[in-house]
């Protein structure tokens, strides 16, 4: 369950990409305190290049317990729980530091600007519901609660005569709003130019075919859920 | 339910059922598609592409036909995404969890061999997304795209992209004295491979 949300502008310095408040400070945060350490100031959110590391600096003045703090899951979906960070007290700096070792790619998608939205996880969020597999590095590779697990509902073959509609094809799960779970995508379809689209006319647990040519189509269909 | 696995949120809502879905997953690949060349998909498969250079493949596959030809001068990368079922999955997995039903079917994988690879991050429906449209801003290195049956000539494209290496664009356009944008005809999917 997420705990703290906050918007990075990211910066860079070097081979960090990020935010940093402490010296040489690169990018910002906002609104820059964490919720579950009773409002300390986040210092620094960034990932080396170079050293593939990502780092997670709150302000403290001796080391803080990991209570509360689960993992941050990043806007293309990476989630690196704090499980497999290690953390340290810098106290040249009075902050509180965990690090995820063997980060290769980029948590930001690769990019050096513009606003990203991290979410904090709390601590208990990972064990709550659903599963996890993890690599042998240890690094998370399937989380179903940050993961959209996509699955096959159904799929089928449809031929249509001219504009003509199907019956209602069985789709358990299917309402007529919720499109960003699930979806009917086509193995094949008459699609291309305007007026050419087949139709897809949503209900709830079923869903109807309308060909859109002039001619006989069939139309190789599945609908998932994502 | 007798076989299989099932997991709800804490509203009650499922969120996995190996009864009523079957997994959906990237079989083998990434393979080079390089221009002036074509292969044939299975009929109940999709294709994504990945960015091998800047700018837009030609990608044709008319309706009937399963074969995609590659044409113009940008060469692009493929994967394949269907049913767990349809085929013989990879030979080993080190991690992961595999569901079968009670007839020995393979209905969910969660095998590091290749669940870890894929996640959907969004399908625009019909009519959503128009010419030049942004389907995907950030790095492309592992972002696959895809959309129905593309098509191109002198002077129209088809659900077809232009790739970058910090975003990719929908391209649907027809030519009538002037570019004419197009709503997508077939939903576009951008899936997400983990390295």
């Amino acid at each position: 369950m997420s705990v703290d949300t906050q918007t990075v502008t990211l910066g860079t310095n070097g081979d960090f990409v990020g935010y940093s408040s402490n010296s040489p400070t690169f990018g910002s945060i906002s609104d820059g305190t964490c919720n579950f350490k009773s409002g300390a100031a986040y210092e620094q959110l960034s990932w080396d290049s170079l050293n593939k590391y990502l780092r997670l600096q709150i302000n403290s003045t001796s080391q803080l317990s990991n209570a509360g703090f689960g993992g941050i899951s990043f806007p293309d979906g990476d989630f690196y729980p704090r499980t497999a960070s290690s953390i340290s007290f810098i106290s040249a700096i009075s902050t509180t530091q965990w690090l995820w070792s063997g980060v290769t790619t980029s948590p930001w998608g690769g990019s050096t600007s513009g606003n990203k939205i991290v979410t904090f996880a709390d601590d208990t969020s990972a064990g709550s519901y659903g599963f996890q597999v993890f690599n042998s590095n240890n690094l998370l590779i399937v989380d179903s609660a940050f993961d959209k697990q996509a699955s096959v509902i159904v799929q089928g073959s449809t031929t249509l005569g001219a504009n003509a509609t199907s019956g209602a094809i069985s789709c358990p799960g299917m309402t007529t709003t919720n499109s960003n779970e699930v979806s009917v995508l086509f193995y094949d379809e008459p699609s291309g130019s305007t007026g050419t689209a087949v139709t897809v006319t949503r209900g709830n647990g079923s869903f109807t075919l309308t060909n859109p040519i002039a001619s006989s189509s069939t139309i190789v269909w599945v609908a998932l859920r994502y | 339910m007798t076989y299989g696995v099932q997991v709800f949120n804490q509203a009650g809502a499922t969120l996995l059922d190996s009864e009523l879905q079957t997994s959906i997953q990237v079989p083998y690949g990434p393979t080079s598609f390089a221009t002036g060349t074509s292969f044939t998909k299975q009929t109940e498969e999709i294709i994504l592409y990945n960015r091998a250079a800047n700018g837009v493949p030609l990608l044709k596959k008319p309706f009937g036909s399963y074969t995609i030809t590659l044409g113009g001068a940008v060469a692009v990368n493929r994967i394949s995404i269907r049913q767990t079922d349809e085929d013989t999955p990879p030979a080993s997995g080190t991690y992961g969890i595999n569901v079968y039903d009670a007839g020995g079917t393979l209905t969910k994988t969660f095998s590091d061999s290749y669940a870890r690879a894929f996640t959907i991050i969004g399908i625009f429906p019909t009519g959503t997304i128009f010419n030049n449209g942004v389907v995907y801003s950030g790095s492309t290195t592992d972002i696959w795209v895809g959309a129905g049956s593309p098509d191109w000539g002198s002077t129209w494209r088809y659900n077809q992209f232009n790739f970058s290496t910090t975003s990719i664009t929908f391209v649907n356009y027809v030519i009538f004295g002037q570019t004419i944008s197009l709503p997508n005809a077939s939903p576009v999917i951008v899936a997400k491979i983990r390295s």
